[in-house]
């Protein structure tokens, strides 16, 4: 842009400047008394001053460093002349220059230099000018006009942009709209903040404040926002990526409609953070908001990562692809991330679309974000797009409804992530094509391939291995939570280190128990460990309903009494009378090409109990309850033992040999006699005496 | 023909008896006799009640005796040949296959003599890692239809 203005750079005390402007300006307001184009004008200022508000200098300090600052006009209010004739006043920026009380002539202690002067309509009468010579001096810059005095004084103290004069948007039509694809204003900034000193604290309040609010605006790149999981109390951060020239000014103090601003070159901070206070999941009225004041005419795309914002900021992701782009776009409905805006809505074709269901491992805090997202009732804060307003705006237009989405909610007792190694980690989840922010973070599961291994347990005879050691006077039961109680048989595990392994089904609770000796599968059993929690009322009603034929088919007994008739009724249960099947509901489950309930809910004989013959009916939640250790329990008949019993009646021996390869008792199963001296009478009695035992 | 007489403190099964010698008598046979049941009359003794056992070497046996007091100072022995003791020598060397021994034990045989309790004993031992019931952790699943 043409310089408007010219300094001819002659410094010095008592010397004035003036201004003229070029031919091509126009004051185009409703009031614009100079209409005429081409007129120059001229103004003088008597005397500058320097000095700090307290002074009332009288000496002329010259000006410095003029070309560094600002100057604009202020043109037609803001400062009140005392013939009420149209002002134009001159600011300039802080360095203390006042102008000495003159009539016709304002002070601004901070630094303003006004000069009330009778505008003529066509030109300037030279005894207007309350100066004294026409000064040779003129302001060398791009002057703009402003006409409101708060966005003047943004202009000179706080660094705001001269595109915000009212000169910009009238005068240079064209100038304007090429600059302002370049032009692009970005703010945002804490409202109002979370706790009554205005403070914000990085963590729990231990930490140092780091900003009371930010607001920040750039003339051109770009910045963006992600979402920083890890705050497990379900506050938000956010991570910022901002290009190069982002200029940012520093809220010191918020005080009713006074905001005052300290302007910084860059900020410490490369996060926003918004405190969760209260633990029953409503957020402090704080928030990080986007900015709607009419200064500001843009909002912040916040990205699913930070490898996404850094990609916007690089120029390698679309702006489309923010997740709030609904709420920045400027079309609507939202487009389908082609940048055409078009009719149909991304919500809408979700249902167009096959879909395949995801299965996310999450904690209570996510599960919280979801819940929250899908429940808020406002979208009065875009970091968490208020779903249920989207919600009704899809059922509106298309009838849909995400909440269709939702195949199942489980409960399981164990840290899966532990167990299911193989999962990509990620902000959002996606009910059809509505992606939700998970700000605490989801696993998703890409392989359901793992399983836990409880514990080892190297079973060791208690007789060294003898007859004792082997059913009927030794049994071994072991305890497998979810599954129940059963009997192994001993001699396949004796000497051998035993590993307790279960493998998990997340899509239906199930659970298979491999008991692995020595890297052989012994045993497998069968149990539900998921919990099924019923997300609607129609599932609750199937939940509750087959929860209470399982219990009552245990009472009764099934399968057949006692024995070893367990095997069938311990495996998972396919209908417990049915429950659950047919679930539907604007709010249900899916129906068809779902498993929806016929192991969804849990239920399966897994209390039978080999070891004290009982046969209780449970669910998984009840288990839930239940000893959590695998347990192996041994059952050992107690002999009674005699110490001369050896000696006396010998033990068992199958030994065969010579009766003199023996010592002490011997009694005979067979034996070839050769007795050459005795009688066959007396070769008799020594027959039976050995048969009978005898003691050598 | 000898016979030397003992006090025997074994019971008949055991082969190597532990007993004590009384006395040894030599006489005459005035009757005919069996090997296997000599029956004597010896002079008075006054050990006889510990007469319980004796020995012949003629006939190369032992024998359990039974005393008999007679009127007249006179004792008679009534003796059962022991041919468990008495031929051990010649029939050790028979084979037998033994069904109960001190000495050549086979613990892989159930005891039936061994009697037992009624109650049994009971030892729980319980596996390394628990299951956590608890709502910590990312414990739990939601499948969604989706993208």
């Amino acid at each position: 842009m043409a310089d408007l203005w010219t300094y001819n750079g002659t410094t010095g005390a008592g010397n004035d400047f003036t201004f003229s402007i070029t031919d091509d300006f126009y004051f185009d307001k409703t009031d614009d008394y100079i209409t005429n184009p081409g007129i120059s004008y001229q103004y003088q200022v008597s005397s500058i001053y320097g000095g700090t508000e307290a002074e009332s200098a009288e000496s002329v300090i010259a000006p410095t460093g003029f070309l560094n600052n600002r100057f604009c006009f202020l043109l037609g209010n803001g400062f009140t002349s005392d013939t009420g004739a149209y002002t134009i006043s001159i600011y300039g920026t802080g360095t203390g220059y006042i102008l000495n009380g003159y009539d016709g002539i304002n002070v601004d202690y901070y630094g303003q230099i006004r000069l009330h002067q009778y505008v003529p309509y066509n030109a300037l009468a030279a005894d207007d000018f309350r100066a004294s010579a026409v000064s040779p001096f003129t302001f060398s810059a791009n002057a703009p006009i402003f006409t409101d005095a708060t966005v003047a004084l943004n202009y000179l103290r706080n660094g705001y942009s001269d595109s915000m004069a009212d000169y910009c948007v009238n005068i240079k039509e064209s100038e304007k709209e090429e600059e302002s694809d370049e032009v692009l204003l970005y703010s945002m900034g804490v409202l109002q903040t979370w706790d009554n000193s205005g403070l914000i604290y990085e963590n729990d309040g231990a930490g140092v404040a780091i900003h009371k609010g930010i607001r920040g605006k750039l003339k051109s790149g770009s910045i963006s926002l992600y979402p920083i999981t890890g705050i497990s109390d379900g506050s938000l951060k956010y991570g910022l990526k901002m290009s190069n020239n982002v200029a940012w000014v520093y809220l010191e103090e918020v005080d009713g409609f006074t905001l005052t601003w300290q302007e910084v070159e860059s900020v410490s901070i490369d996060f926003l953070y918004r405190k969760r206070i209260d633990e029953l999941g409503t957020f402090h009225a704080s928030r990080i908001a986007l900015d709607t004041n009419t200064e500001f005419n843009a909002k912040i795309p916040i990205f699913e990562d930070e490898t996404t914002a850094q990609g916007y900021i690089d120029g390698n992701v679309d702006i489309t692809q923010a997740t709030n782009w609904r709420t920045i776009s400027q079309n609507y409905p939202i487009t389908n991330g082609t940048e055409d805006g078009d009719s149909e809505t991304t919500f809408g074709q979700a249902y167009n679309r096959s879909f395949f269901s995801q299965l996310y491992l999450l904690g209570q805090s996510a599960l919280a974000d979801i819940s929250n997202a899908l429940f808020t009732p406002t979208t009065a804060d875009p970091t968490i797009a208020g779903a249920w307003e989207y919600i009704k705006e899809g059922i509106e237009m298309y009838g849909a409804d995400p909440m269709q989405a939702v195949q199942g909610l489980m409960y399981f007792p164990v840290n899966l992530t532990e167990v299911f190694p193989n999962t990509d980690s990620r902000n959002y989840v996606y009910f059809g094509s509505y992606q939700c922010p998970v700000p605490n973070g989801v696993h998703r599961v890409i392989f359901p391939q793992g399983y836990k291994d409880v514990g080892t347990m190297r079973i060791v005879p208690s007789f060294g291995g003898t007859w004792r050691d082997y059913e009927p006077y030794t049994k071994l039961y072991v305890y497998i939570p979810y599954c129940g109680t059963y009997q192994l048989d001993l001699a396949r595990y004796y000497n051998k280190t035993t590993t307790i392994r279960y493998y998990i089904d997340l899509r239906t609770g199930g659970c298979c128990v491999c008991l692995i000796a020595d890297g052989l599968l012994i045993d497998i059993f069968n149990g539900q460990m998921g919990v099924q929690m019923p997300i609607t009322l129609t599932d609750k009603s199937a939940y509750a309903n087959s929860q209470s034929q399982i219990l009552l088919q245990g009472l009764q007994g099934i399968g057949g009494v006692g024995g070893k008739t367990y095997d069938a009724v311990s495996q998972a249960v396919a209908t417990a009378g049915g429950a659950g099947a047919g679930v539907s509901g604007a709010f249900g489950l899916l129906q068809g090409g779902i498993e929806v309930a016929k192991t969804v809910y849990g239920l399966s004989q897994n209390n039978v109990s080999d070891y004290n013959k009982t046969k209780g009916g449970s669910t998984s939640q009840i288990n839930c309850y239940l000893p959590q250790h695998v347990t192996f329990i041994f059952e050992i008949q107690q002999a009674d033992e005699t110490a001369n019993e050896v000696n006396l009646q010998g033990l068992p021996s199958n030994a065969s040999g010579t009766i003199d390869s023996f010592s002490g008792y011997l009694e005979v199963e067979s034996v070839n006699l050769v007795c050459g001296i005795a009688t066959e009478n007396e070769k008799r009695t020594i027959q039976n005496a050995l048969k009978n035992g005898i003691i050598i | 023909m000898q016979i030397t007489l003992y006090n025997n403190f074994s019971a008949e099964n055991v082969v190597h008896k532990t007993k004590t010698l009384l006395t040894t008598l030599n006489g005459d046979l005035l009757e005919n006799t069996n090997m296997e049941r000599v029956v004597v009359t010896i002079p008075y003794n006054a050990n006889y009640n510990l007469i319980n056992y004796a020995y012949i070497p003629e006939f190369k046996r032992f024998y359990f005796v039974a005393v008999d007091v007679l009127v007249g100072q006179l004792l008679r022995l009534t003796m059962q040949s022991d041919p468990i003791s008495s031929f051990y020598e010649s029939y050790k060397k028979s084979q037998c296959i033994a069904r109960r021994s001190s000495s050549n034990v086979n613990t892989d045989i159930v005891d039936n003599k061994l009697p037992f309790k009624p109650q049994p004993k009971f030892i729980f031992r319980k596996c390394g890692t628990a299951f956590t019931p608890t709502s910590s952790g990312n414990c739990y699943v939601l499948t969604l239809g989706g993208m």
